[in-house]
């Protein structure tokens, strides 16, 4: 009786899980669909000829460049170099010195001749005391603010009190934008005045020739790890925030590339630095904000700017970075959860919220339960092959397909990998993510829900190198 | 029941995901085929390419050129795109008689009239290319084809009519670009500048007369001295000292610390740093400074407690001057204010950039 009763129960289970993996690769299957539609309208409206008129009009907003920077000595120098060469008429440079204990002030200072200045400017959000800026004395485009330690957001919210541009634009000091990455950026404010945070793609440098902060020549990483990121960051940007963007449900504009209104930040406090994600909170926080105001507002995600980043090629840093998105997205779930289920949000709160709990926030759980009690149940002989068959089926084949079709979507809209190889081995990476990588970065996430739930807060170690070798970064 | 329900499940994925991924297999295989025809066509290109290079190459070689003109002349015209991709490389990176003798090759296949034609391409990147290859071969009879597409629709090709100004040298181009200097975006004045560099020297006096003619643009005219200029330039600007337009002042002072400053050019920014306008001073202060006037040190120096932009601009000049400048940094280093800041920063740069105070 207690056998069969336990069947009975196994067998319930196991169905959930399948609807589970049934309903998260169809909304992927769905978002796909959509995206190569919305991706072919995209490359048919912006035409060389309106980011030329961009770069002509003198309407064209101008944009403060926020970069905070925690010891970033190897690479601040070549990085802001190349921010000082991006092509768009009318910009300037922060780099937020976030007090660090390398030389990055120093190297700042003596690669662009700063010199202390005194400045005063309208302090619209609280962050740890500023020790000084730095100004160049042979232009005002670069800015540097040395402050005392209050991690990321903190430094961005000190970048923020100076810009003097209407728009802010917030890049990780180990990134490099392209050259008309900011132009294509700035287009969804230009077109439509309503739009508050336009975020833009990041993708994986890693295998990518990096010459004075340019990509010069696009590669797949050598490194097998970074190869399934690079699936992972196509499926991710090119498929669900395309898609997420038509319906303005985007939840995250990632944290090593967005452009926001300055005023519209400032208006809600800024970046909160109580959080490991910052990036998406402030994201919600917007929504939420001109949700409950009645304002017409626009989040959008634009396919073209690219932000190239360098992604963990360790077990050891990819589990770090993996663990912090996770509790990153639960503390911003947490925060908002009046939107959950809540009309008042619409979309936002009726799908885009419970679906970032259910696949995001506790997904991982729910996978890695599907597993383990399948695997079991049929080891020891209380659940029919089927079943097995049947995960196996919804979960992994139905998991490879769409990270083929998101290397498809790759291939019929940007080509940005100019070998067939790189074609072929990125459809073969995104086969076999399916057969580990998926369940090994799942162990992380969960790993990630229990130090939430142990109120862990802190970002970890994280190593730069420079741009010819690995580093952590926290390329949401 | 469960039993039944996965049966049912079954019975629906497994056509589902079969159907799914024959779909997908066949757009992957159509992105393939097409990346590797794509990928035949590059080594075509290539093997067609290294069946040429000896020919292109005896073009370098000026005891070579008639036989190498023949063999270009008898070269099919299926082929052509292969030997203008060989021929506008090594134009790009050729100097003196050797563009002479790659021009002709160019001329001998026919490039020239093809190009020609091309800047009226409906492709705005055909007709930028076409212009910019009139360009590398010095092809002073496209220059009113050149002139027209200064006004093209797309700024790529306008640059690329500007590129190609620079490189024909002829000098009927410097009045046109320096008309169109004070109208373009800030990338197209690059360019120009760029283009006007080309001509040396020999595009200042046009530089100046623009200059003359049209007063609003003295200060940015100024600042393409420095970037373009020499001796005869630096001639110029001194005189530009007694304008009375600040920014063609602080202008003059910044191009001629870019140029050098000879003794006169000291005596001229001892002088600017008393000017009444801050910016002046400054470019007075740093052009001192790049110029390393030892003897300036105590004049620098006392202007440490100057507005910002001149107090710094001193104080970076000071650190540049070596011992007089240290010496004078270091009798401010106590002093409370802005001149105390500087200085202490100054010395402090120095000890973290070379290890000594």
């Amino acid at each position: 009786m207690l056998r069969e009763w336990t069947i009975g129960a196994l067998e319930a289970f196991n169905l959930l899980f399948l609807a589970y993996f049934l309903t998260i690769n169809t909304i992927y299957l769905l978002f796909s669909v959509v995206a190569y539609a919305k991706l072919r309208q995209h490359r048919k409206r912006w035409t060389a000829r309106e980011l030329e008129a961009v770069m002509r009009s003198p309407a064209t907003p101008g944009i403060s460049i926020l970069v905070p920077a925690f010891n970033e000595a190897t690479n601040v120098a070549e990085s802001v170099r190349s921010l000082l060469f991006l092509n768009y008429p009318q910009y300037e440079v922060i780099v937020v010195n976030d007090g660090s204990t390398d030389s990055t002030l120093e190297h700042l200072v003596e690669s662009f001749g700063l010199v202390r200045a005194p400045v005063s400017y309208e302090h619209v959000v609280d962050t740890m005391p500023v020790r000084g800026v730095y100004w160049s004395i042979h232009g005002q485009e670069l800015t540097a603010i040395d402050k005392e330690n209050g991690g990321k957001a903190d430094a961005i919210n000190a970048g923020l009190n100076a810009a003097k541009y209407p728009l802010v634009c917030v890049i990780d000091a180990d990134s490099v934008l392209e050259e008309h990455s900011l132009t294509r950026a700035v287009l969804p404010f230009i077109e439509n005045p309503t739009t508050v945070a336009v975020g833009g793609i990041v993708r994986v440098a890693n295998g990518c020739t990096v010459n004075r902060g340019r990509v010069t020549d696009v590669g797949l990483p050598k490194s097998q790890l970074a190869r399934f990121q690079v699936v992972e960051y196509l499926r991710a940007f090119l498929a669900s925030r395309v898609t997420l963007s038509m319906i303005n449900g985007l939840m995250i504009i990632s944290g090593a590339f967005g452009v926001f209104k300055r005023d519209v930040v400032a208006a809600v406090g800024g970046f909160r630095q109580d959080t490991v994600g910052e990036d998406m909170e402030l994201v919600a926080r917007l929504h939420r904000h001109f949700r409950e105001k009645r304002e017409p507002y626009r989040i959008v995600f634009q396919p073209d700017p690219v932000c190239w980043t360098e992604a963990p090629e360790t077990l050891r840093g990819l589990a770090r970075q993996r663990d912090r998105w996770q509790r990153g997205t639960l503390q911003v779930l947490s925060y908002h959860w009046r939107m959950f289920f809540n009309p008042r949000y619409g979309m936002l709160g009726l799908f885009v919220m419970p679906y970032y709990l259910i696949f995001e926030g506790i997904g991982p759980i729910i996978e890695l339960l599907g597993y383990v009690l399948t695997i079991l149940a049929v080891a020891f002989g209380l659940l029919a092959w089927k079943f097995a068959w049947l995960l196996f089926l919804a979960a992994v084949l139905y998991g490879a397909m769409i990270s083929i079709a998101s290397v498809i979507l790759e291939e019929v809209s940007f080509r940005r990998y100019p070998r067939l190889g790189d074609i072929l081995r990125l459809s073969f990476y995104g086969f076999i993510e399916n057969f580990g990588y998926r369940q090994m970065a799942t162990v992380w996430r969960v790993r990630g829900v229990f130090r939430y739930l142990g109120g862990h807060k802190e970002w970890g170690q994280m190593k730069r190198k420079g741009f010819e070798t690995t580093r952590d970064t926290p390329a949401r | 029941m469960f039993e039944y329900i996965a049966d049912l499940f079954i019975a629906v994925l497994v056509p589902f995901l079969a159907l799914s991924a024959a779909v997908l297999f066949v757009m992957l295989v159509y992105l393939v085929l097409h990346r590797a025809v794509d990928e035949v066509q590059f080594k075509r290109r290539k093997r067609l390419t290294q069946q040429y290079r000896p020919v292109v190459d005896a073009l370098l070689q000026p005891e070579h050129l008639a036989e190498s003109l023949a063999a270009i002349a008898a070269v099919s015209a299926h082929h052509g795109p292969i030997l203008e991709a060989m021929l506008l490389k090594l134009l790009a990176v050729s100097t003196g008689s050797v563009v002479d003798r790659l021009s002709e090759g160019a001329r001998v296949a026919g490039l020239v009239e093809v190009w020609i034609e091309r800047l009226a391409s409906y492709t705005w990147w055909v007709r930028a290319d076409s212009a910019r290859a009139l360009g590398l071969v010095r092809n002073s009879g496209a220059l009113p084809l050149i002139f027209r597409a200064l006004d093209d629709d797309h700024e790529e090709v306008r640059a690329a009519a500007v590129d190609a100004l620079g490189l024909i040298g002829h000098e009927e181009a410097i009045p046109v670009l320096l008309n169109r200097l004070g109208d373009e975006s800030r990338y197209q004045r690059v360019r120009i500048v760029e283009a006007l560099r080309e001509f040396g020297d020999a595009a200042t006096p046009a530089l100046v007369k623009h200059a003359h003619d049209r007063p609003a643009d003295a200060a940015m005219v100024a600042d393409i001295l420095g970037f373009i200029g020499g001796h005869v330039a630096a001639e110029e600007l001194k005189t530009w000292m007694t304008n009375t337009d600040t920014g063609v002042r602080g202008a003059a002072l910044r191009s001629l610390g870019s140029i050098g400053l000879d003794d006169e050019g000291v005596t001229i920014a001892l002088k600017a740093l008393d000017d009444h306008d801050a910016s002046v001073r400054a470019a007075a202060a740093r052009a001192i400074g790049r110029a390393r006037r030892q003897d300036a040190a105590p004049r620098l120096a006392s202007h440490l407690d100057d507005e910002w932009i001149v107090a710094a601009s001193s104080a970076d000049a000071l650190r540049r001057l070596g011992r007089p400048g240290q010496d004078a940094l270091k009798a401010r280093v106590d002093d409370p204010g802005r001149a105390g800041d500087l200085a202490r920063q100054m010395l402090w740069e120095r000890r973290t950039g070379t290890g000594e105070v």
